[in-house]
């Protein structure tokens, strides 16, 4: 059998939707309407979340009243292609980027972990890119709950959309489960009145994710559970018993991942307030992994070339050799605003600040960003 | 008769005429071994197992005692006649005119073959001329392992790890889309002409995995597919692919 070059524009037409419609990052499917003109036709565009979705606020909250608006940012990893001329000299070859797309082709940047707002963007930072220009990988996305004006709700912890693929985007099937102050669950389907809560006195949920397609929690104990479609809670693993203060749920490789976090309650002075508060900071992280086959949990001593973020209202991870020059085996966290980051190998934690020599995966943009890149589109 | 300690051994040839009925015994290196039910009932444990009924293929351990020498062995005990009894065969034949005989619940799982078999069209051969004998084979592998796994009860999970949405067969389906690009477009075709959904969903995915992470330019290089848009197109595309920063 020789090695006859294949024509793929010789695929039956009405194969090209079905090919589209397994996409599941929102990327891709805007890559894929992006190669030629026949696969362009043969999915539609995406609708975004804009106009950000509408929903009933969530009652114990704030008994105001009133609709609260669900915004979407999503967290990607760029890389310039191999031809690009600034490549050689830049110490990162990928850039990991969070932006909110709250009109088509309009972003505010924000900071990956505090989900702030970068307001002040240096002057060789490009008005506008071009992602043709790119590879781009979805690694995360995140949610917000909002006012009318645009403010944070207080109180929410977490949200996620389920399902979480870009063909969510008929509002009938849209799903949205939510953490809130103290630990609270609960859920909204788009069109409904009100927020209906799990009801569970003794289930405080610290994280949750969509894995794999469902939707899985971790409660102050340790185990975790997924949601079944009758929003039932049905546990997948055993309490993990550390000794930490909050747990997260990483997904990285594949696999999921609870990260135990120990924070330290000194009583701090606030410059800002003029007085000593309660300002809790992250002293000590443990990561752990199930054992499948044994149903017991396995502390991880070492996470390799990877890197696990804790944001605000999402977690995710990377690997550090896509990021050259940087070193894995760490995780970022944010304490009220701060990032930190613990490094497994010393067990030391630190803030980004004093960090200097360490290689920053999403700051400052690496230089290739804004270079004119040779290649066409 | 030479034995070893993975074989069972079985004697006596003489019992064995045209009439009666016949057991396979497999051992746990594969081999398979024919004998008549009487002789293979010389077996307490055999005997129980076809008396009962309750078998179309069970593994056990057995300890086995024959004239020639005792072993410890694992045997997988299959009811041949049975087999022939209850499952029909069809017969499927390429494009480059190789014949291949499966059970026609295998054959099945193709809804285009299905719908030959039901409308009795299918006689003697069911000849398929968009597929080559080697798509085909492979074609019949995906069927096999698939019918087999649904036939299968619940295989044995711990409860921590039971969740509806988990395929058993995940790994099994990434290794067999680990081919070159000209096999899976045959197989994409394939999977299309004969209406298997499973096979089709799973090459169509595989073809979008492999455009992650890529530009368009690279796509096209990948798929070798042209640029064919017009100035207008091509300024669309642009601004579709496009932040502008606030």
């Amino acid at each position: 059998m020789g090695e006859r070059e294949v024509d793929w524009s010789a695929l039956p037409m009405e194969l090209l939707p079905l090919i589209g419609k397994t996409v599941q990052a929102r990327i891709n499917v805007v890559r894929f309407r992006s190669v030629c003109t026949s696969w362009r036709s043969s999915i539609p565009p995406l609708r975004g979340i804009s106009p950000p979705l509408l929903l009933p606020f969530p009652y114990p909250i704030n008994s105001a009243g009133g609709q609260s608006f669900l915004s979407q940012s999503t967290i990607y990893r760029l890389e310039p292609p191999d031809d690009n001329p600034n490549l050689s000299t830049c110490s990162s070859k990928s850039w990991l980027v969070k932006v909110e797309e709250f009109e088509p082709g309009r972003v505010r940047l924000l900071n990956p972990l505090s989900s702030l707002h970068i307001r002040f963007l240096p002057d060789s930072f490009p008005k506008v890119i071009n992602l043709l220009g790119f590879r781009v990988v979805e690694v995360g996305k995140a949610y917000k709950l909002q006012h009318s004006n645009g403010m944070d709700i207080a109180g929410v912890n977490k949200l996620v959309l389920f399902p979480n693929s870009a063909w969510t985007s008929c509002v009938e099937d849209k799903l949205i489960f939510g953490l809130f102050h103290e630990g609270k669950l609960g859920y909204v389907k788009y069109g409904d009145e009100n927020w209906t809560f799990v009801d569970d006195h003794n289930f405080y949920c610290d994280d949750i994710t969509v894995y794999k397609g469902q939707p899985y929690v971790v409660d102050r104990l340790g185990t975790v559970s997924w949601i079944d479609s009758s929003m039932k809670l049905i546990q997948f693993s055993p309490p993990l018993c550390g000794l930490g203060n909050q747990k997260h749920l990483v997904e990285s490789c594949g696999e999921l991942y609870v990260v135990d976090r120990s924070f330290d309650r000194e009583r701090r002075f606030d410059h800002g307030l003029r007085r000593y508060r309660l300002c809790p900071k992250t002293v000590n992280i443990e990561v752990y992994k199930l054992d499948q086959e044994w149903g017991c949990w396995v502390m991880v001593k070492n996470l390799g070339d990877q890197v696990f973020f804790l944001g605000k209202d999402s977690s995710f991870s990377v690997s550090a050799t896509e990021f050259s020059g940087c070193k894995g085996n760490c995780v970022y966290f944010t304490d009220e605003n701060d990032i930190g980051v613990f490094y497994f190998e010393n067990q030391k934690t630190g803030k980004i600040v004093d960090f200097q020599d360490r290689c920053h995966l999403f700051w400052p943009p690496p230089s290739w960003l804004s270079s004119k890149s040779s290649s066409k589109c | 008769m030479a034995s070893s300690s993975t074989s069972v051994v079985v004697s006596n040839k003489e019992k064995e005429n045209k009439n009666t009925k016949k057991v396979t015994l497999k051992s746990s290196d594969g081999e398979s071994f024919e004998v008549d039910e009487s002789v293979a009932m010389e077996s307490q444990t055999i005997k129980h197992i076809i008396e009962d009924g309750h078998y179309s293929s069970l593994a056990l351990s057995l300890s086995v005692k024959t004239t020639m020498a005792s072993s410890s062995t694992s045997v997988v005990v299959s009811n041949k006649e049975k087999e022939n009894k209850n499952t029909k065969k069809v017969t499927l034949k390429s494009s480059d005119g190789e014949s291949f005989e499966v059970d026609e619940s295998v054959a099945m799982e193709s809804q285009t073959i299905k719908h030959i078999i039901e409308d009795g069209c299918a006689n003697n051969e069911i000849p398929l001329p968009n597929v080559t004998s080697g798509i085909l084979s492979r074609v019949i592998e995906y069927c096999k392992k698939h019918k087999e796994a649904a036939g299968e009860s619940e295989p044995s999970v711990t409860s921590y790890t039971s969740n509806s949405t988990t395929n058993p067969l995940t790994e099994w389906d990434t290794e067999f889309v680990k081919v070159d690009q000209n096999t899976l477009f045959d197989l994409i075709l394939a999977a299309n002409y004969l209406d298997i959904k499973g096979l089709l969903d799973l090459t169509c995915k595989t073809v979008a995995d492999m455009m992650k992470g890529k530009t368009p330019q690279e796509i096209r290089e990948t798929f070798h597919i042209k640029n064919d848009y017009t100035p207008e197109e091509e300024a669309e595309v642009r601004k579709e692919n496009q932040w502008a920063f606030e």
